[in-house]
């Protein structure tokens, strides 16, 4: 609360006590000179310092307006540092927080726009407050749908299990893959979900896997990530590697009891190709 | 107990500007009193409610017409902001003593 504020109450607070007085004693309070014109400066002192702290507020929501407006612009995060980040170890985290940071900064301006609105009146700042709103909302629902990307794990901790290579036959059916809509994109956005959700307890990581088959029937390796299984959707993010000719994409897990534990673990993986 | 009522105005944006057309109405009417010769509405309540102290009429002033200049104030004139909500009491409150005083004189 501004010292305008308290100044105000001060006055307004005197004259409420006049107010009483006259209500006890009726108007022979007022046959005293002196009381007249202490109502007469009272009153006049109040109704400044009410248009003060009007003034006062109007001039804060000014300023308040143009630092959100500012802040709107320079707090915005592109859509391609936000695909970038969810291919990167870390990368959610990073962009979880600072997600949230944006919306804590946004919020605590429109709070502070809101509460010198009370006072001094809308006025013309509903747009660019509006759009402040709208930008809250979007940033939340961003929030969700980063928070839906699987973590992606630290190679140097789980790519020794591999080694020595691993086993696979055929396609599995212990999830059901959900390809990409767009395949034209820079990334590639696509998920999975296990048939049975009682199986993630004993899934150690889901592997994502592309490779390209060369003239001489050698598979290059272009991209490989390790993720942290979850239950229901299990939604990824991985540069679109695809548009190479004879590149193909493994998408699986390894079990538990074998990943680490014995040289070549079993690999439950389907293939995804879109480009032969 | 004045964070309630600071709480409560924050809570209910429309009681606060009520408030302050009423605040507004008082100035107007404090403001009436200076001249100790004005009746204001104590003959038209005397003829309500008659055989009454003065005092009585005084206080039943007091509390009636702030009242009904600050009611008719915001609903006529739907001020948006403190300043304007004040000032739009005090305006209906010199009306309503306007006019009284005019009968009054007649």
């Amino acid at each position: 609360m501004s010292i305008f504020f308290f100044v105000m109450c001060v006055w307004v607070g005197l004259v409420l006590l006049l107010f009483g007085l006259t209500l006890i004693r009726g108007r022979e309070v007022f046959h005293s000179l002196f009381v007249r014109r202490a109502t007469v400066g009272l009153v006049c002192v109040a109704l400044l310092s009410l248009t003060a702290y009007t003034f006062y507020n109007e001039y804060l929501l000014k300023n308040e307006i143009s630092y959100l407006q500012r802040m709107n612009d320079s707090l915005a995060i592109n859509q391609n540092t936000i695909d970038s980040l969810l291919t990167e170890e870390g990368g959610k985290d990073i962009l979880i927080d600072s997600l949230s940071k944006k919306n804590v900064d946004l919020e605590k301006l429109l709070n502070n726009v809101v509460s010198y609105q009370r006072i001094a009146g809308k006025g013309r700042s509903v747009p660019i407050i509006e759009k402040a709103q709208v930008e809250v909302e979007q940033t939340e629902i961003e929030i969700k749908k980063v928070e839906s990307y699987n973590e992606i794990l630290s190679k140097s901790s789980v790519k020794d299990a591999l080694s020595k290579g691993y086993a696979f036959s055929g396609e599995t059916n212990y999830f059901t893959f959900f390809p990409p809509l767009d395949t034209d994109g820079m990334y590639l956005d696509f998920s999975l979900k296990f048939i049975d959700d009682r199986v993630v307890d004993r899934i150690a990581v889901i592997y994502v896997e592309i490779v390209r088959l060369d003239d001489q029937g050698h598979f290059h390796e272009l991209y490989s990530s390790f993720y942290k299984p979850q239950i229901e959707l299990n939604h990824f993010k991985v540069y679109n590697y695809l548009k190479q000719k004879g590149s193909r994409m493994l998408v699986g897990f390894f079990w538990k009891d074998e990943f680490g534990v014995i040289n070549t673990p079993r690999y439950e993986k389907t293939t995804y190709i879109l480009n032969p | 107990m004045f964070d309630y009522i600071y709480a409560f105005f924050v809570e209910h944006p429309r009681a606060e500007l009520l408030f302050c057309t009423w605040l507004g109405a008082l100035f107007g009417h404090m403001l009436s009193l200076y001249d100790t010769s004005f009746k204001g509405c104590r003959s038209f309540l005397s003829r309500v409610v008659p055989e009454r102290k003065d005092v009585f009429y005084d206080r039943l002033e007091l509390l009636l017409l702030p009242a009904i200049g600050s009611v008719l104030a915001y609903l006529l004139l739907d001020p948006t902001n403190i300043k304007s909500a004040t000032f739009a009491g005090l305006t209906w409150s010199g009306t309503l003593i306007a006019l009284l005083k005019r009968s009054n004189s007649k």
